[in-house]
């Protein structure tokens, strides 16, 4: 009996991350029933590409797929999910993949390979995020961004089963750039006190130059909206405007870290 | 990456007339540039950081001027820099010998990410920018001494000339050019005409003409 995932509604931002396969989830097939789906992001696209990698290509496991019913939601869901989706992944009968691509994909879900292909997608960025649109700076951010998070990922996720992914888009409702980096390595969720680990993170961040706090720091003295947001287990972090927040919330697979910017500034 | 400029490219972006024949500037070897552009116009990991850094640090042990050229470079971010003024700070504390390191062809935006690195690391570095060395940390005694040196106009200078221009004491000057000599921003090498002890002559590089950014 094949497993179901059932998303629906609005499953923009964090909220799509509590579908992420856990740990040891993939050794059967695999029905994502995503037909009610209304609102859809980056954080949307690399979760459900996380779903297909891991039962998919990690298990060799059919995952079938019943798009969203609004077209408008499916095309801009289809043109996130990337291409190379696994061989195993396919739409339910009488499904198919939208002919249109949505503009707000800016850079469908793809998975970062190696070092090298990080600095080599983060400087395609510059080309492929129109500045005419979005502002030289911001488009500059944005990659710089790409290559830390993807940096990072590479560096604290070698054990993901999956890889990492990365995608961008504008999320049109609130008027943001998304850059969302996910992966299922161990994150946060191995540690005694997620709360507290999160809080570390920052710290070191900031007294040893770290990436994160590059660009925060960067993004305010260049007065862009920059949230930096991170994702794994129970804990949260908002870093925006230059003060980190750190919460709690449901707990969730691996590590998803975010770069939002603000374009309404 | 590192690009020599020809004599008639040095001769071509010099303010500065031909020396005469027979003339030893006080640069021993051609000033180089050290493009940053071939290394991707997204300077932006760690790791890219450490490769670069490593070019650069042979840069600066093979040539006594090296200007680090940020033309063409798009997007910059401080974990690549880190990397990068690690090693510039190395080789000027560790220098007796003062060697200049000056970067060039920044734009407003990559000028604001050095300036948070550089003050993160409470150092100073000077910019080539229309022929002239400022200082990316705004430390106004410093600019003003810099302003001077290079408004003498020669190729080197001492210390007591220096501090007869700017009308100050001695100590006060020697310790403000130690200041530009580990921003980089001077270079100092033994004074062969001093009648007792070891004294110092400095240059802004002016004899040594460094290429002007492309």
């Amino acid at each position: 009996m094949p497993g179901i995932v059932s998303i629906s509604g609005d499953q923009r931002g964090e909220t799509a991350l509590a579908n992420l396969p856990t740990v040891g989830a993939g050794g059967e097939e695999l029905r994502v029933e995503a037909g009610g789906l209304v609102k859809v992001d980056a954080y949307t696209a690399v979760v459900l590409r996380a779903l297909a990698e891991n039962y998919g290509s990690r298990y060799r496991k059919t995952v079938t797929f019943r798009p969203p019913k609004s077209d408008e939601t499916w095309a801009l869901l289809a043109s996130l999910l990337g291409a190379g989706l696994p061989d195993y992944f396919c739409p339910a009968a009488g499904a198919t993949f939208p002919v249109v691509h949505s503009r707000a994909a800016i850079l469908p879900t793809r998975r970062i390979e190696s070092v090298d292909d990080n600095d080599e997608v983060a400087e395609r960025l510059l080309d492929l995020i129109d500045s005419d649109s979005y502002g030289r700076r911001n488009v500059a951010l944005m990659a710089s961004a790409f290559a830390v998070l993807g940096e990072n990922a590479l560096i604290h996720a070698a054990d993901s089963v999956i890889g990492m992914f990365a995608a961008i888009a504008y999320e049109r409702d609130a008027g943001t750039l998304q850059l969302v980096v996910t992966d299922l390595g161990r994150g946060l969720v191995g540690a005694e006190d997620p709360y507290e680990a999160v809080i570390d993170l920052v710290e070191r961040s900031q007294q040893h130059g770290g990436g994160l706090d590059g660009l925060v720091a960067d993004a305010r003295r260049k007065e862009i909206d920059l949230e930096l947001r991170i994702a794994s287990s129970s804990s949260r972090l908002s870093w925006r405007n230059g003060v980190p927040n750190v919460s709690e919330a449901q707990a969730v697979p691996g590590f998803t870290a975010a770069a939002i910017i603000h374009l309404d500034r | 990456m590192i690009v020599h400029a020809t004599q008639s490219e040095h001769v071509a972006r010099s303010a500065h007339p031909t020396l005469p024949p027979g003339y030893v500037p006080l640069m021993s070897v051609k000033p180089v540039q050290f493009r940053l552009a071939g290394h991707g116009r997204v300077l932006a990991t760690r790791n890219a950081g450490r490769k670069v850094a490593t070019e650069l640090s042979d840069a600066i042990e093979q040539h006594p001027a090296v200007v680090v050229s940020f033309a063409d470079v798009e997007a910059v971010t401080p974990p690549f820099l880190d990397e990068l003024l690690r090693v510039v700070r190395g080789v000027l504390s560790a220098e007796r010998d003062g060697r200049m390191v000056a970067v060039s062809g920044l734009d407003d935006d990559l000028r604001e990410t050095l300036q948070i690195v550089l003050e993160r690391n409470k150092m100073s570095l000077a910019e080539l920018r229309d022929r002239r060395l400022e200082l990316l940390t705004p430390v106004p005694h410093l600019a003003e001494t810099l302003n001077a040196a290079q408004d003498f106009g020669t190729e080197y200078f001492t210390a007591p000339q220096l501090a007869d221009r700017l009308k100050l004491k001695l100590p006060n000057v020697n310790q403000r050019l130690t200041q530009l000599v580990q921003a980089g921003a001077l270079a100092r090498e033994p004074d062969p005409d001093a009648a007792h002890g070891k004294r110092y002559r400095y240059s802004t590089g002016q004899g040594a003409r460094i290429p002007q950014p492309a």
